[in-house]
Protein backbone atom coordinates (compact mmCIF):
# COMPACT_ATOMS: atom_id res chain seq x y z
CA UNK A 1 0.00 0.00 0.00
CA UNK A 2 3.08 2.25 0.17
CA UNK A 3 1.36 4.19 2.88
CA UNK A 4 4.54 5.66 4.26
CA UNK A 5 5.51 7.39 1.06
CA UNK A 6 1.98 8.46 0.32
CA UNK A 7 1.78 10.29 3.60
CA UNK A 8 5.35 11.58 3.65
CA UNK A 9 4.35 15.19 3.20
CA UNK A 10 1.70 15.24 5.88
CA UNK A 11 3.95 13.38 8.26
CA UNK A 12 6.60 16.00 7.68
CA UNK A 13 3.99 18.60 8.50
CA UNK A 14 3.33 16.80 11.72
CA UNK A 15 7.02 16.99 12.47
CA UNK A 16 6.69 20.73 12.11
CA UNK A 17 4.06 20.64 14.80
CA UNK A 18 6.55 18.96 17.02
CA UNK A 19 8.83 21.91 16.53
CA UNK A 20 6.19 24.16 17.94
CA UNK A 21 5.48 21.73 20.72
CA UNK A 22 9.09 22.01 21.71
CA UNK A 23 8.78 25.75 21.57
CA UNK A 24 6.33 25.64 24.40
CA UNK A 25 5.61 22.75 26.58
CA UNK A 26 8.12 20.06 26.11
CA UNK A 27 10.93 21.39 28.22
CA UNK A 28 13.33 21.80 25.38
CA UNK A 29 15.30 24.66 26.84
CA UNK A 30 16.22 23.50 30.31
CA UNK A 31 19.97 23.67 30.90
CA UNK A 32 21.90 23.01 34.11
CA UNK A 33 20.49 25.54 36.53
CA UNK A 34 21.56 23.91 39.76
CA UNK A 35 24.01 26.72 40.53
CA UNK A 36 23.22 30.40 40.31
CA UNK A 37 25.91 32.43 38.58
CA UNK A 38 26.52 34.86 41.44
CA UNK A 39 25.91 38.58 41.77
CA UNK A 40 27.08 40.58 38.77
CA UNK A 41 28.03 37.50 36.77
CA UNK A 42 26.26 36.29 33.66
CA UNK A 43 25.95 33.34 31.35
CA UNK A 44 25.13 33.01 27.65
CA UNK A 45 23.95 29.73 26.20
CA UNK A 46 22.62 27.92 23.18
CA UNK A 47 20.86 24.59 22.90
CA UNK A 48 19.97 22.40 19.97
CA UNK A 49 17.63 19.44 20.12
CA UNK A 50 14.16 18.64 21.30
CA UNK A 51 11.46 16.03 21.46
CA UNK A 52 12.24 12.68 19.88
CA UNK A 53 9.80 11.91 17.07
CA UNK A 54 9.45 9.17 14.50
CA UNK A 55 7.49 10.99 11.82
CA UNK A 56 10.38 11.09 9.40
CA UNK A 57 11.53 7.49 9.88
CA UNK A 58 13.99 6.58 12.62
CA UNK A 59 13.46 8.36 15.94
CA UNK A 60 15.36 11.63 15.95
CA UNK A 61 15.27 14.69 18.20
CA UNK A 62 13.77 17.76 16.62
CA UNK A 63 16.41 20.34 15.68
CA UNK A 64 15.15 23.09 17.93
CA UNK A 65 17.55 25.93 18.53
CA UNK A 66 17.28 28.05 21.64
CA UNK A 67 19.46 30.91 22.77
CA UNK A 68 19.34 32.38 26.21
CA UNK A 69 21.16 33.64 29.21
CA UNK A 70 20.97 34.65 32.82
CA UNK A 71 22.33 37.33 35.08
CA UNK A 72 23.05 37.15 38.77
CA UNK A 73 21.17 39.89 40.60
CA UNK A 74 22.21 38.39 43.93
CA UNK A 75 24.59 35.60 44.73
CA UNK A 76 21.53 33.41 45.21
CA UNK A 77 19.21 34.79 42.56
CA UNK A 78 19.45 34.87 38.76
CA UNK A 79 17.13 36.35 36.18
CA UNK A 80 16.92 34.03 33.22
CA UNK A 81 15.47 33.95 29.72
CA UNK A 82 15.42 31.92 26.50
CA UNK A 83 14.27 32.56 22.95
CA UNK A 84 13.23 29.90 20.45
CA UNK A 85 15.02 30.47 17.16
CA UNK A 86 13.49 27.57 15.25
CA UNK A 87 9.97 28.45 16.30
CA UNK A 88 10.59 31.99 15.08
CA UNK A 89 10.98 30.64 11.55
CA UNK A 90 7.32 29.64 11.85
CA UNK A 91 6.44 33.16 12.88
CA UNK A 92 5.97 31.97 16.46
CA UNK A 93 7.48 33.92 19.31
CA UNK A 94 8.44 31.32 21.89
CA UNK A 95 10.32 32.68 24.86
CA UNK A 96 10.50 32.33 28.56
CA UNK A 97 11.54 34.64 31.34
CA UNK A 98 12.01 33.82 34.97
CA UNK A 99 14.35 33.44 37.85
CA UNK A 100 16.48 30.85 39.60
CA UNK A 101 16.82 30.70 43.35
CA UNK A 102 19.66 28.89 45.10
CA UNK A 103 18.25 26.72 47.87
CA UNK A 104 21.44 24.97 48.91
CA UNK A 105 24.98 25.10 47.71
CA UNK A 106 28.23 23.57 48.86
CA UNK A 107 31.39 24.79 47.21
CA UNK A 108 32.68 22.00 45.01
CA UNK A 109 29.70 19.85 45.98
CA UNK A 110 25.97 19.50 45.70
CA UNK A 111 23.84 22.47 44.70
CA UNK A 112 20.07 22.72 44.68
CA UNK A 113 18.08 25.48 43.04
CA UNK A 114 14.48 26.18 42.22
CA UNK A 115 13.23 28.05 39.19
CA UNK A 116 10.05 29.87 38.24
CA UNK A 117 9.44 31.05 34.74
CA UNK A 118 6.73 32.15 32.39
CA UNK A 119 6.59 30.75 28.89
CA UNK A 120 5.18 33.13 26.33
CA UNK A 121 3.91 31.90 23.00
CA UNK A 122 2.57 34.26 20.42
CA UNK A 123 2.17 35.29 16.83
CA UNK A 124 2.32 39.00 16.10
CA UNK A 125 -0.25 38.47 13.36
CA UNK A 126 -2.60 37.06 15.95
CA UNK A 127 -1.51 38.85 19.11
CA UNK A 128 -4.79 38.54 21.02
CA UNK A 129 -4.36 34.79 21.08
CA UNK A 130 -0.96 34.87 22.77
CA UNK A 131 -0.54 32.32 25.50
CA UNK A 132 1.35 32.32 28.78
CA UNK A 133 2.21 29.24 30.80
CA UNK A 134 3.87 29.13 34.22
CA UNK A 135 6.53 26.59 35.04
CA UNK A 136 8.24 25.65 38.28
CA UNK A 137 11.44 23.68 38.46
CA UNK A 138 13.76 21.93 40.89
CA UNK A 139 17.39 21.47 39.88
CA UNK A 140 20.12 19.45 41.56
CA UNK A 141 23.70 19.08 40.45
CA UNK A 142 27.26 18.68 41.43
CA UNK A 143 30.72 17.66 40.25
CA UNK A 144 31.87 14.06 40.10
CA UNK A 145 35.18 15.30 38.68
CA UNK A 146 36.35 18.90 38.38
CA UNK A 147 35.49 18.83 34.68
CA UNK A 148 32.42 16.62 34.84
CA UNK A 149 29.15 17.62 36.45
CA UNK A 150 25.97 15.63 36.71
CA UNK A 151 22.63 17.30 37.14
CA UNK A 152 18.97 16.39 37.25
CA UNK A 153 15.60 17.50 38.43
CA UNK A 154 12.14 18.17 37.15
CA UNK A 155 9.94 20.94 35.85
CA UNK A 156 6.17 21.31 36.16
CA UNK A 157 4.51 23.21 33.31
CA UNK A 158 0.87 24.28 33.62
CA UNK A 159 -1.78 25.19 31.09
CA UNK A 160 -5.12 26.61 32.11
CA UNK A 161 -7.18 25.42 29.13
CA UNK A 162 -5.78 22.03 28.16
CA UNK A 163 -7.00 20.56 24.87
CA UNK A 164 -9.30 17.56 25.03
CA UNK A 165 -7.32 14.51 26.03
CA UNK A 166 -4.32 16.50 27.20
CA UNK A 167 -3.37 17.19 30.83
CA UNK A 168 -3.35 20.57 32.56
CA UNK A 169 0.17 19.95 33.84
CA UNK A 170 3.25 18.54 32.17
CA UNK A 171 5.87 17.07 34.47
CA UNK A 172 9.29 16.75 32.90
CA UNK A 173 12.03 14.93 34.79
CA UNK A 174 15.45 15.53 33.28
CA UNK A 175 19.02 14.41 33.64
CA UNK A 176 22.20 15.78 32.16
CA UNK A 177 25.94 15.47 31.96
CA UNK A 178 28.02 18.61 31.62
CA UNK A 179 31.65 18.77 30.56
CA UNK A 180 33.42 21.89 31.79
CA UNK A 181 36.59 23.40 30.48
CA UNK A 182 38.94 24.88 33.09
CA UNK A 183 38.02 28.34 34.30
CA UNK A 184 40.24 31.04 32.79
CA UNK A 185 40.85 34.53 33.93
CA UNK A 186 40.05 37.08 31.25
CA UNK A 187 40.96 40.74 31.25
CA UNK A 188 37.87 41.70 33.19
CA UNK A 189 36.47 38.52 34.63
CA UNK A 190 36.82 34.76 34.73
CA UNK A 191 35.32 32.66 31.94
CA UNK A 192 34.26 29.09 31.75
CA UNK A 193 32.75 27.08 28.90
CA UNK A 194 30.59 24.01 29.25
CA UNK A 195 28.97 21.48 26.95
CA UNK A 196 26.02 19.45 28.20
CA UNK A 197 24.09 16.45 26.97
CA UNK A 198 20.58 16.74 28.32
CA UNK A 199 17.76 14.18 28.35
CA UNK A 200 14.20 14.79 29.47
CA UNK A 201 10.92 12.93 29.50
CA UNK A 202 7.65 14.83 29.62
CA UNK A 203 4.73 13.02 31.27
CA UNK A 204 6.23 9.54 30.91
CA UNK A 205 2.93 7.91 31.85
CA UNK A 206 0.82 9.74 29.29
CA UNK A 207 -0.43 8.24 26.05
CA UNK A 208 1.24 10.48 23.49
CA UNK A 209 -0.58 9.13 20.46
CA UNK A 210 -1.14 12.00 18.09
CA UNK A 211 -0.29 13.25 14.65
CA UNK A 212 3.20 13.87 15.99
CA UNK A 213 4.80 10.46 16.49
CA UNK A 214 6.43 10.99 19.88
CA UNK A 215 8.68 8.19 20.94
CA UNK A 216 8.35 5.88 22.72
CA UNK A 217 4.62 6.60 22.58
CA UNK A 218 4.23 7.50 26.22
CA UNK A 219 5.06 11.09 26.99
CA UNK A 220 7.72 12.85 24.98
CA UNK A 221 11.38 12.06 25.27
CA UNK A 222 13.74 14.92 24.63
CA UNK A 223 17.45 15.03 23.84
CA UNK A 224 19.53 18.19 23.60
CA UNK A 225 23.07 19.35 23.22
CA UNK A 226 23.82 22.54 25.08
CA UNK A 227 26.68 25.00 25.23
CA UNK A 228 27.18 27.77 27.73
CA UNK A 229 29.77 30.39 28.48
CA UNK A 230 29.80 31.72 32.00
CA UNK A 231 31.41 35.03 32.77
CA UNK A 232 32.42 35.91 36.28
CA UNK A 233 33.65 32.80 37.94
CA UNK A 234 32.09 29.96 39.83
CA UNK A 235 31.42 29.04 43.41
CA UNK A 236 32.78 32.20 44.84
CA UNK B 1 6.48 38.85 12.64
CA UNK B 2 5.15 38.49 9.10
CA UNK B 3 3.59 41.93 9.12
CA UNK B 4 6.88 43.45 10.13
CA UNK B 5 8.45 42.19 6.96
CA UNK B 6 10.91 40.03 8.74
CA UNK B 7 14.26 39.90 7.08
CA UNK B 8 14.54 36.17 7.23
CA UNK B 9 13.09 34.65 4.10
CA UNK B 10 12.12 31.60 6.06
CA UNK B 11 10.00 33.53 8.53
CA UNK B 12 6.29 32.95 8.76
CA UNK B 13 6.32 29.33 7.72
CA UNK B 14 3.03 27.60 8.25
CA UNK B 15 2.07 23.98 8.11
CA UNK B 16 -0.44 24.72 5.34
CA UNK B 17 1.61 23.11 2.55
CA UNK B 18 1.65 19.92 4.53
CA UNK B 19 -2.14 19.58 4.52
CA UNK B 20 -1.98 19.02 0.81
CA UNK B 21 -0.11 16.21 -0.88
CA UNK B 22 -1.37 16.47 -4.44
CA UNK B 23 0.19 15.39 -7.71
CA UNK B 24 -0.69 16.58 -11.16
CA UNK B 25 -1.25 13.97 -13.87
CA UNK B 26 -1.58 14.10 -17.65
CA UNK B 27 -4.74 12.03 -17.57
CA UNK B 28 -6.34 8.91 -16.19
CA UNK B 29 -6.57 5.89 -18.51
CA UNK B 30 -9.31 4.04 -16.65
CA UNK B 31 -9.61 1.12 -19.08
CA UNK B 32 -5.95 0.53 -19.90
CA UNK B 33 -4.48 -2.94 -19.60
CA UNK B 34 -1.81 -3.00 -18.32
CA UNK B 35 -3.37 -0.57 -15.94
CA UNK B 36 -2.54 3.11 -15.56
CA UNK B 37 -0.19 3.43 -12.54
CA UNK B 38 -1.96 6.66 -11.61
CA UNK B 39 -4.90 4.46 -10.64
CA UNK B 40 -2.92 2.73 -7.91
CA UNK B 41 -5.41 2.75 -5.07
CA UNK B 42 -5.16 2.79 -1.32
CA UNK B 43 -7.21 -0.40 -1.22
CA UNK B 44 -6.32 -2.22 -4.43
CA UNK B 45 -3.47 -2.31 -6.93
CA UNK B 46 -4.03 -0.50 -10.21
CA UNK B 47 -6.47 -2.36 -12.44
CA UNK B 48 -8.68 -1.71 -15.46
CA UNK B 49 -11.79 0.07 -14.25
CA UNK B 50 -14.73 -2.04 -13.21
CA UNK B 51 -16.97 0.89 -14.04
CA UNK B 52 -17.40 0.57 -17.83
CA UNK B 53 -16.89 3.61 -20.07
CA UNK B 54 -20.61 3.93 -20.76
CA UNK B 55 -21.25 4.33 -17.04
CA UNK B 56 -18.68 7.08 -16.62
CA UNK B 57 -18.87 10.78 -17.25
CA UNK B 58 -15.57 12.62 -17.08
CA UNK B 59 -15.29 16.35 -17.48
CA UNK B 60 -13.99 19.68 -16.30
CA UNK B 61 -15.73 22.69 -14.86
CA UNK B 62 -14.39 26.15 -15.58
CA UNK B 63 -14.31 28.26 -12.42
CA UNK B 64 -12.65 31.20 -14.10
CA UNK B 65 -9.22 31.10 -12.53
CA UNK B 66 -8.99 27.33 -12.60
CA UNK B 67 -10.63 24.11 -13.72
CA UNK B 68 -12.15 21.31 -11.68
CA UNK B 69 -11.80 17.81 -13.01
CA UNK B 70 -14.41 15.23 -12.08
CA UNK B 71 -15.46 11.67 -12.82
CA UNK B 72 -19.02 10.51 -12.29
CA UNK B 73 -19.92 6.81 -12.18
CA UNK B 74 -23.63 6.24 -12.65
CA UNK B 75 -26.18 3.50 -12.96
CA UNK B 76 -29.88 3.49 -13.77
CA UNK B 77 -30.85 1.60 -10.63
CA UNK B 78 -28.85 3.76 -8.21
CA UNK B 79 -30.24 3.93 -4.70
CA UNK B 80 -28.49 7.24 -4.01
CA UNK B 81 -25.97 9.65 -5.45
CA UNK B 82 -22.79 10.11 -3.45
CA UNK B 83 -20.42 13.05 -3.71
CA UNK B 84 -17.12 11.60 -2.57
CA UNK B 85 -14.36 13.92 -1.33
CA UNK B 86 -11.06 12.09 -1.21
CA UNK B 87 -8.06 12.17 1.10
CA UNK B 88 -5.01 14.34 0.78
CA UNK B 89 -2.85 11.92 -1.15
CA UNK B 90 -2.04 12.56 -4.82
CA UNK B 91 -5.37 12.80 -6.70
CA UNK B 92 -8.66 11.06 -7.35
CA UNK B 93 -6.91 8.14 -9.05
CA UNK B 94 -5.68 7.07 -5.64
CA UNK B 95 -9.31 6.71 -4.51
CA UNK B 96 -10.95 5.44 -7.68
CA UNK B 97 -11.10 1.97 -6.14
CA UNK B 98 -13.43 3.35 -3.45
CA UNK B 99 -15.65 4.94 -6.08
CA UNK B 100 -15.78 1.63 -7.94
CA UNK B 101 -16.70 -0.26 -4.80
CA UNK B 102 -19.61 2.06 -4.07
CA UNK B 103 -20.77 1.99 -7.72
CA UNK B 104 -20.69 -1.81 -7.71
CA UNK B 105 -22.90 -1.74 -4.64
CA UNK B 106 -25.59 0.30 -6.30
CA UNK B 107 -24.67 3.97 -5.89
CA UNK B 108 -23.88 6.80 -8.25
CA UNK B 109 -20.53 8.26 -7.26
CA UNK B 110 -19.07 11.66 -8.10
CA UNK B 111 -15.36 12.06 -7.39
CA UNK B 112 -13.30 15.14 -8.19
CA UNK B 113 -9.75 16.44 -8.00
CA UNK B 114 -8.84 19.14 -5.49
CA UNK B 115 -7.08 22.29 -6.75
CA UNK B 116 -3.62 21.34 -7.97
CA UNK B 117 -4.44 17.64 -7.74
CA UNK B 118 -4.71 15.30 -10.72
CA UNK B 119 -6.25 17.18 -13.62
CA UNK B 120 -7.62 20.10 -11.61
CA UNK B 121 -5.68 23.32 -11.86
CA UNK B 122 -5.04 25.96 -9.21
CA UNK B 123 -3.38 26.02 -5.83
CA UNK B 124 -4.72 23.98 -2.93
CA UNK B 125 -6.20 25.90 -0.03
CA UNK B 126 -9.34 25.57 2.04
CA UNK B 127 -11.48 28.12 0.21
CA UNK B 128 -10.53 26.82 -3.23
CA UNK B 129 -11.08 23.23 -2.17
CA UNK B 130 -14.57 24.11 -0.95
CA UNK B 131 -15.31 25.95 -4.20
CA UNK B 132 -14.33 22.88 -6.21
CA UNK B 133 -16.60 20.72 -4.09
CA UNK B 134 -19.49 23.17 -4.35
CA UNK B 135 -19.13 23.35 -8.12
CA UNK B 136 -19.43 19.61 -8.65
CA UNK B 137 -22.32 19.46 -6.18
CA UNK B 138 -24.17 22.06 -8.26
CA UNK B 139 -23.41 20.04 -11.38
CA UNK B 140 -24.75 16.74 -10.06
CA UNK B 141 -28.47 17.26 -10.85
CA UNK B 142 -27.61 17.74 -14.53
CA UNK B 143 -25.87 14.38 -14.84
CA UNK B 144 -27.40 11.06 -15.93
CA UNK B 145 -29.23 8.86 -13.43
CA UNK B 146 -28.98 11.46 -10.66
CA UNK B 147 -31.25 10.59 -7.75
CA UNK B 148 -32.97 13.87 -6.80
CA UNK B 149 -34.57 12.36 -3.74
CA UNK B 150 -31.36 10.88 -2.29
CA UNK B 151 -28.06 12.74 -2.07
CA UNK B 152 -25.26 11.69 0.25
CA UNK B 153 -21.97 13.44 0.98
CA UNK B 154 -19.06 11.20 1.85
CA UNK B 155 -15.57 12.37 2.77
CA UNK B 156 -12.45 10.49 3.69
CA UNK B 157 -9.78 12.09 5.90
CA UNK B 158 -9.13 15.58 4.48
CA UNK B 159 -12.30 15.03 2.43
CA UNK B 160 -14.26 15.32 5.64
CA UNK B 161 -13.74 19.08 5.44
CA UNK B 162 -15.53 19.76 2.13
CA UNK B 163 -18.13 17.19 3.15
CA UNK B 164 -19.07 18.95 6.38
CA UNK B 165 -18.78 22.35 4.71
CA UNK B 166 -21.21 21.43 1.90
CA UNK B 167 -23.57 19.77 4.37
CA UNK B 168 -23.58 22.91 6.52
CA UNK B 169 -24.21 25.10 3.47
CA UNK B 170 -27.10 22.82 2.60
CA UNK B 171 -28.48 23.14 6.10
CA UNK B 172 -28.31 26.93 5.73
CA UNK B 173 -30.05 26.78 2.37
CA UNK B 174 -26.94 27.90 0.50
CA UNK B 175 -26.41 24.65 -1.43
CA UNK B 176 -28.31 21.49 -2.35
CA UNK B 177 -29.33 19.81 0.84
CA UNK B 178 -27.79 16.43 1.66
CA UNK B 179 -29.92 13.57 2.94
CA UNK B 180 -26.98 11.83 4.59
CA UNK B 181 -23.43 12.73 5.58
CA UNK B 182 -20.66 10.17 5.97
CA UNK B 183 -17.10 10.83 7.00
CA UNK B 184 -14.26 8.42 7.53
CA UNK B 185 -11.04 9.15 9.44
CA UNK B 186 -11.98 12.83 9.57
CA UNK B 187 -10.46 15.27 12.04
CA UNK B 188 -12.23 17.78 14.26
CA UNK B 189 -10.32 20.81 13.03
CA UNK B 190 -6.84 21.95 12.11
CA UNK B 191 -6.57 23.48 15.55
CA UNK B 192 -7.52 20.21 17.21
CA UNK B 193 -4.84 18.45 15.16
CA UNK B 194 -2.29 21.06 16.18
CA UNK B 195 -3.22 20.81 19.84
CA UNK B 196 -3.13 17.04 19.63
CA UNK B 197 0.41 17.27 18.36
CA UNK B 198 1.71 20.01 20.60
CA UNK B 199 0.12 18.91 23.92
CA UNK B 200 -0.88 22.51 24.59
CA UNK B 201 -3.74 24.90 23.78
CA UNK B 202 -1.87 26.39 20.84
CA UNK B 203 -4.21 28.51 18.70
CA UNK B 204 -4.51 26.93 15.28
CA UNK B 205 -4.19 30.30 13.60
CA UNK B 206 -0.55 30.48 14.69
CA UNK B 207 0.31 27.77 12.22
CA UNK B 208 -2.35 27.55 9.57
CA UNK B 209 -4.64 29.69 7.45
CA UNK B 210 -6.88 26.67 6.81
CA UNK B 211 -9.13 26.15 9.84
CA UNK B 212 -10.97 23.12 8.38
CA UNK B 213 -13.32 23.41 11.32
CA UNK B 214 -15.33 20.22 10.91
CA UNK B 215 -16.49 20.31 14.52
CA UNK B 216 -18.10 23.71 13.95
CA UNK B 217 -19.76 22.54 10.75
CA UNK B 218 -21.15 19.30 12.18
CA UNK B 219 -22.77 21.40 14.90
CA UNK B 220 -24.89 23.04 12.20
CA UNK B 221 -26.36 19.73 11.03
CA UNK B 222 -29.36 19.61 13.29
CA UNK B 223 -31.53 17.45 11.05
CA UNK B 224 -29.14 15.67 8.69
CA UNK B 225 -28.05 12.19 9.81
CA UNK B 226 -24.30 11.75 10.08
CA UNK B 227 -22.26 8.55 10.03
CA UNK B 228 -18.77 8.86 11.50
CA UNK B 229 -16.39 6.02 10.61
CA UNK B 230 -12.95 5.78 12.16
CA UNK B 231 -10.19 3.24 12.50
CA UNK B 232 -9.70 2.17 16.09
CA UNK B 233 -5.93 2.08 15.51
CA UNK B 234 -5.69 5.24 13.42
CA UNK B 235 -2.22 6.57 14.20
CA UNK B 236 -2.57 9.65 12.05
CA UNK B 237 -5.95 11.12 12.91
CA UNK B 238 -6.36 9.46 16.26
CA UNK B 239 -9.81 8.11 17.21
CA UNK B 240 -10.20 10.96 19.69
CA UNK B 241 -11.19 13.11 16.71
CA UNK B 242 -14.23 10.91 16.09
CA UNK B 243 -15.19 11.49 19.71
CA UNK B 244 -14.74 15.24 19.28
CA UNK B 245 -16.93 15.25 16.19
CA UNK B 246 -19.59 13.23 17.97
CA UNK B 247 -19.45 15.57 20.94
CA UNK B 248 -19.80 18.62 18.71
CA UNK B 249 -22.75 17.23 16.76
CA UNK B 250 -26.25 18.52 17.46
CA UNK B 251 -28.19 16.11 15.29
CA UNK B 252 -28.46 12.38 14.78
CA UNK B 253 -25.01 10.80 14.72
CA UNK B 254 -23.90 7.20 14.34
CA UNK B 255 -20.29 6.37 15.17
CA UNK B 256 -18.71 3.18 13.97
CA UNK B 257 -15.16 2.39 15.02
CA UNK B 258 -13.36 -0.33 13.07
CA UNK B 259 -11.15 -2.08 15.63
CA UNK B 260 -7.54 -2.49 14.59
CA UNK B 261 -7.81 -0.32 11.49
CA UNK B 262 -5.21 2.37 10.85
CA UNK B 263 -5.92 5.58 8.95
CA UNK B 264 -6.49 4.10 5.50
CA UNK B 265 -7.52 0.63 6.59
CA UNK B 266 -11.19 0.82 7.57
CA UNK B 267 -12.27 -0.77 4.32
CA UNK B 268 -9.53 -3.38 4.39
CA UNK B 269 -10.20 -4.39 7.98
CA UNK B 270 -13.96 -3.85 8.00
CA UNK B 271 -14.55 -5.82 4.80
CA UNK B 272 -18.02 -6.12 3.38
CA UNK B 273 -19.63 -4.89 6.59
CA UNK B 274 -17.85 -1.58 6.16
CA UNK B 275 -19.17 -1.11 2.64
CA UNK B 276 -22.65 -2.08 3.72
CA UNK B 277 -22.62 0.56 6.47
CA UNK B 278 -21.86 3.20 3.88
CA UNK B 279 -24.28 1.94 1.24
CA UNK B 280 -27.15 1.55 3.71
CA UNK B 281 -26.54 4.95 5.26
CA UNK B 282 -26.22 6.69 1.91
CA UNK B 283 -29.36 5.02 0.61
CA UNK B 284 -31.31 5.64 3.79
CA UNK B 285 -31.93 1.97 4.36
CA UNK B 286 -33.55 1.21 7.72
Amino acid sequence: MARGSAYASVRAGAAALGVVACAGALACAAPNLSRTVGAGNFELRGNVGGAVIGNLGPPVPLPMVYVGGRYGVRDWVDVDGNFGVTAATFGIWAMDVGGNFQLYRKTGGLAVASSARLYLLGDLNDAPKARAYPELGLHLGGPVLPWLHLYGGSTLFAQFRPPQGKPPALLTPFFGVEFLLPERQGRRRARQHGIAVHASWTNPWQDATSVVDYRPGYGALGVQLGYRARFGGLDR
Amino acid sequence: MCSLGAAAASACLTIDPFFFNGRAVDGYDFDADPPDPDLEGELEPAHPSRVPPEARVEGRLDLGDREVHYVYAHRADAAATVLFSHGTTWHLGRYWDRAEALWERGLNVMIYDYPGYGLSTGEPAEAELFENAAAVLELLPTLPDYTPDRLALYGYSLGGAPTYELAARGARGEAPRADAVITEAAFCSSEAMIQDGTFIDMPGSFLTNNPFDNCARIAELTDVPVLILHGGADSFVVPRHAEMLEAAATGEVTVRIVPGADHSECALVGGEAYWQWIVDFAAGAP
